[in-house]
């Protein structure tokens, strides 16, 4: 009943923020860009073919009317086609989808394994030398570029050392790529019992995956530590303390109260590096939805930009969505707030 | 012998300033005091005298960069460390407990009421599951909480501020403690919620013959509540003794203007000796560190003042105890 | 000997601030020195020496033009410099008084503010900023402005917070309790605290600014080839890592970390030093 409801409120408030980022995405992607019109005609077209071809896209008429009727054709799942090959923007983007997300989700779940003790450490001496060691660690990774990171990580592990295979895609030519079920290809080679392709993906990951949790490690190192901190110096941690608990009820009552903020930051960094994945795809030639993405702002291709747009805003949504309800059920307090 | 006995405890806060140099909060100078079993002393004192520090050091809360730089603390004849030491102690939640201030933050938010004083006794005791259940039950309903069935099933967030402070008291007593420190126990709540509150933290101190530090900056609350009473200023403590006596004659220039700052003698006999600034614990005075704000002050309070001992255990720390 | 004292003293106070200090202070001054302490020009070629590797004529090498890496990258703290400083300037003098008003005022301009950074929020301002570079063209002064107006709602923020603190003061209450009209309360009360608090996110900002400038050219969007800016060199780079001449890409690369990390120990010390509380609780 309350999750009902909490759900129908969050849904409510979100769709006007979507519908506002599509918006403003419709009218970025058109204003000044190169005209498409003469793109798509090529360079022999004359007069009558761009008056044709501007009618067929809609492109003669004002602007919100052009708005209108992309909501009306996006309330039936129709997102439109690619000019690059016409293509359904919708087929494009839930096959590269999850593509993108096994990257994501493996970065961020490394990330989140090796940052959050490290930031509960550091925590529990605060301007300590492993904290100070870690802050600095962490502020450096914070600063590499992602695409030079990947450069570096190609140059010293595949070129110098030879250990990781050459970064081109996500499964080695060599291989045989197994039936896709759900899209990442290491889950569905395991999927198929399909060992080689299924190591070769593994091996394929792991340069990317590395770069992006360095990437991702930094600011779930600090948002771990200050939240942490924040528990520690709390007074019914005091209390505890006080009351002689055993370091090990200490440290399980600290970790149970850091859940729910903590949960929280992982969703916004999730969200965050979905769109920062394009560039670690570029690099890594890895042809998920970033680089799918990446290449459609690039080209001008007004169609898949807003369904990117679109999908990272919806996904994002959800997330949240996800992490909230989840706050709800970890935490008695939120339960009266909401 | 005394349960409880604090010797010459000196506390320092080491840091660095901004030209790098270090610091030095002199905290506690030499802190002695006993409580004897069944004795409720009450602790005063104006705000940063000392009187939490103190608490946290017989608590074993002191971190750094606090350090001990002399002293002892015993307890029922053993030692007690006032640092931190993380390892478990069995002293600490059994024979010395705590009850905080700002009793709604200090349970943990999420877990129930119940389950919290369930944890409190088998943290120290083997205990099962169902006998610690029902004696947190018993408990809940010693502090005079209605409906304690009911509220064993609550979550923090959802008591009152009297009813929370019950709880702690609840928590605090559950392992049948020798030595009860309640730590400004009353702050924040009403006036009648802090009298009843009170009075069942008397009752059970005294059914269950407890020994009980109160710390608090209220004289009324001493006056109705505690035995002895310990009158602190920057880290010493100035004057100690039965409350009755103290009330009635006080030895020490500061108690004195303590007493006479009640709205009531106030209203008896208008504005006294008027107070003062707190002292500045990087730069205390030499000698008697209450010298710069005394009316009495002479040449020979350059000197550290003896800690001049009266009938009936009191005592005061003051080159002229004995003048009126 | 006492005016050595207090740098001396914030120095060793925050050991941070004096790093972060120390490294912008150096590239700032390479900013302005480059032309002098350059061996050759940024973009002067040398058609039979391309791809040379790190040494002799050329300390850092040559990239695929046959130009001199070393002095590309000196040349390069101009663009970093002269694209994080003005885009600094616009998100303070947009996202302050914005912050201020959200704050003080609440109201229309208030719930404004709080929409637009929801929707930030959910989109990640990289692609924004990718968007509109692609779509209005990738020049110097559009990357400018295009990083100083996404970054000002975030800055907007922070000030907003800060006032919205400052408003429940009590110094405040007692100005308006004298009879201070609205804008002079927000003008000599409010302003001069508030921005103290923000100024910590000021050299955050703009370390981000430097970071998306360079990620902006690297992807082909912003600033391009023959200019020496460090995202548009690692680009450049990138084609050569795969068949091992590393130098093009790595250096350009350092030169940025160097300074996006001291823009950022930077802000960190201000943070220190400003409000050591803060510190404390670790934010």
């Amino acid at each position: 009943m309350l999750i009902a409801r909490f759900l129908a409120l969050r849904l409510a408030v979100a769709v006007p923020v979507v519908l506002g980022i599509v918006f403003l995405t419709f009218m970025l992607i058109r204003i000044g860009h190169q005209d498409p019109v003469a793109m798509l005609a090529g360079p022999l077209a004359d007069a009558s073919t761009y008056a044709m071809i501007r009618k067929e896209l809609d492109l003669d008429r004002p602007l919100l009317q052009q708005f209108v009727t992309y909501v009306e054709h996006l309330a039936h799942g129709d997102l439109g086609r690619s000019w690059q090959g016409g293509a359904p923007v919708l087929r494009e983007i839930v096959t590269h989808f999850p593509i993108t997300l096994e990257l994501v989700v493996l970065a961020v779940g490394l990330a989140a394994f090796v940052g959050i003790p490290v930031g509960i450490r550091a925590a529990m001496r605060p301007n300590g030398r492993f904290d100070q060691i870690t802050r600095f660690g962490a502020l450096t990774a914070f600063s590499i570029p992602t695409y030079w990171m990947g450069l570096m990580a190609i140059l010293v592990f595949f070129y110098f050392l030879r250990w990781a295979p050459p970064p081109m895609g996500r499964v080695s030519l060599e291989v045989i790529a197994p039936p896709v079920v759900t899209g990442s290809v290491l889950v569905d080679s395991l999927i198929s019992a399909n060992w080689a392709a299924a190591r070769s993906a593994a091996a394929q990951l792991v340069l990317p995956v590395a770069c992006f949790a360095l990437l991702a490690m930094a600011p779930i190192i600090k948002h771990t530590r200050a939240i942490a901190i924040e528990v520690f110096g709390s007074d019914y941690m005091r209390f505890a303390r006080a009351s002689g608990f055993s370091r090990r009820t200490l440290r399980r009552m600290a970790l149970r109260n850091s859940l729910a903020p903590v949960l929280t930051f992982l969703g916004t960094e999730l969200t965050s590096l979905l769109a920062a994945a394009s560039l670690i795809e570029y690099i890594f030639s890895w042809g998920g939805l970033g680089q799918y993405g990446l290449n459609a702002i690039l080209q001008g291709d007004f169609a898949v930009v807003q369904g990117y747009v679109l999908t990272l805003a919806l996904f994002s949504v959800v997330v949240f969505l996800v992490v909230d309800l989840a706050v709800l059920v970890l935490e008695p307090r939120a339960q009266l707030r909401a | 012998m005394s349960l409880l006995s604090v010797e010459d405890l000196h506390v320092h806060f080491v840091s660095r300033g901004l030209d790098n140099r270090l610091r030095v909060a002199r905290a506690l100078n030499g802190v002695s005091f006993e409580v004897e079993e069944g004795e409720v002393l009450g602790l005063v004192g104006e705000t940063g005298a000392g009187k939490s520090l103190t608490a946290l050091a017989l608590l074993g809360l002191l971190q750094p960069p606090a350090r001990v730089t002399r002293g002892r603390i015993r307890f029922e004849d053993r030692e007690l460390a006032p640092l931190a030491s993380g390892a478990r102690d069995h002293v600490r939640g059994t024979r010395v407990t705590m009850i905080p201030q700002s009793p709604q933050t200090s349970l943990d938010p999420l877990t129930r009421i119940g389950e919290q004083l369930v944890r409190m006794q088998r943290e120290h005791r083997r205990v099962s599951k169902a006998d610690a259940w029902r004696r947190a039950g018993e408990m809940l309903a010693e502090v005079r909480i209605p409906a304690p069935e009911q509220r064993m099933h609550a979550w923090p967030h959802e008591l009152s501020g009297g009813m929370a402070q019950r709880v702690l008291i609840a928590m605090a007593l559950v392992n049948q403690p020798r030595l009860v420190i309640a730590d400004e126990p009353t702050t924040g709540l009403d006036v009648t919620v802090q009298a009843e509150v009170l009075d069942t933290l008397r009752e059970l101190v005294r059914a269950h013959r407890m020994s009980a530090i109160l710390i608090t900056h209220d004289l009324g609350i001493v006056a109705h509540y505690c035995d002895r009473i310990a009158v602190m200023f920057a880290g010493v403590i100035a004057e100690q003794g039965p409350t009755r006596a103290v009330f009635r004659e006080q030895r020490h220039p500061y108690t004195r203007a303590l007493i006479a700052s009640t709205p009531k003698r106030i209203a008896e006999r208008g504005f006294g000796e008027v107070g003062g600034t707190p002292p500045d614990l990087y730069a205390l005075p030499e000698g008697c560190l209450y010298r710069d704000r005394c009316a009495r002050a002479a040449d020979i309070c350059v000197q550290p003042p003896p800690n001049v001992p009266f009938p009936g255990k009191h005592a005061a720390l003051c080159h002229f105890a004995t003048e009126p | 000997m006492s005016s050595l004292v207090l740098p001396l003293g914030i120095a060793r106070r925050s050991p941070t601030f004096a790093a972060g200090a120390a490294i912008v202070g150096v590239l700032l001054l390479t900013a302005f020195l480059a032309d002098v302490i350059s061996p050759y020009g940024p973009t002067h070629t040398f058609p039979y020496e391309v791809l040379k590797p790190p040494g002799g004529k050329f300390l850092l090498g040559t990239d695929g033009n046959g130009m001199d890496v070393l002095s590309r990258v000196l040349h390069g703290t101009r663009y970093a410099f002269g694209i994080s400083v003005p885009a600094g300037l616009i998100m303070v003098l947009i996202g302050v008084p914005l912050g201020v008003i959200a704050g003080y005022k609440g109201g229309v301009v208030d719930e404004a503010l709080l929409r637009v950074l929801d929707v930030l929020r959910a989109f990640p301002s990289i692609i924004l900023a990718l968007a509109v570079v692609a779509a209005t063209g990738a020049s110097l002064v559009n990357v400018v402005l295009v990083i100083g107006f996404l970054d000002s709602p975030i800055f907007a923020r922070v000030v907003r917070a800060e006032v919205l603190a400052l408003r429940d003061a009590t110094f405040v209450r007692a100005a308006i309790a004298v009879g201070n009209p609205p804008w002079r309360v927000m003008l000599v009360h409010i302003f001069p605290n508030a921005i103290l608090g923000a100024t910590a996110q000021l050299p955050v900002r703009m370390a981000w600014a430097v970071r998306i400038s360079a990620t902006l050219a690297f992807i082909g969007v912003g600033i391009q080839a023959p200019a020496p800016e460090w995202g548009a060199m690692i680009r450049q780079g990138a084609e050569y890592v795969i068949s091992g001449e590393w130098w093009v890409a790595t250096f350009p690369g350092l030169a940025l970390i160097g300074l996006v990390l001291g823009f950022n120990l930077l802000g960190d010390g201000l943070t220190d030093i400003l409000d050591p509380r803060r510190k404390a609780t670790g934010k």
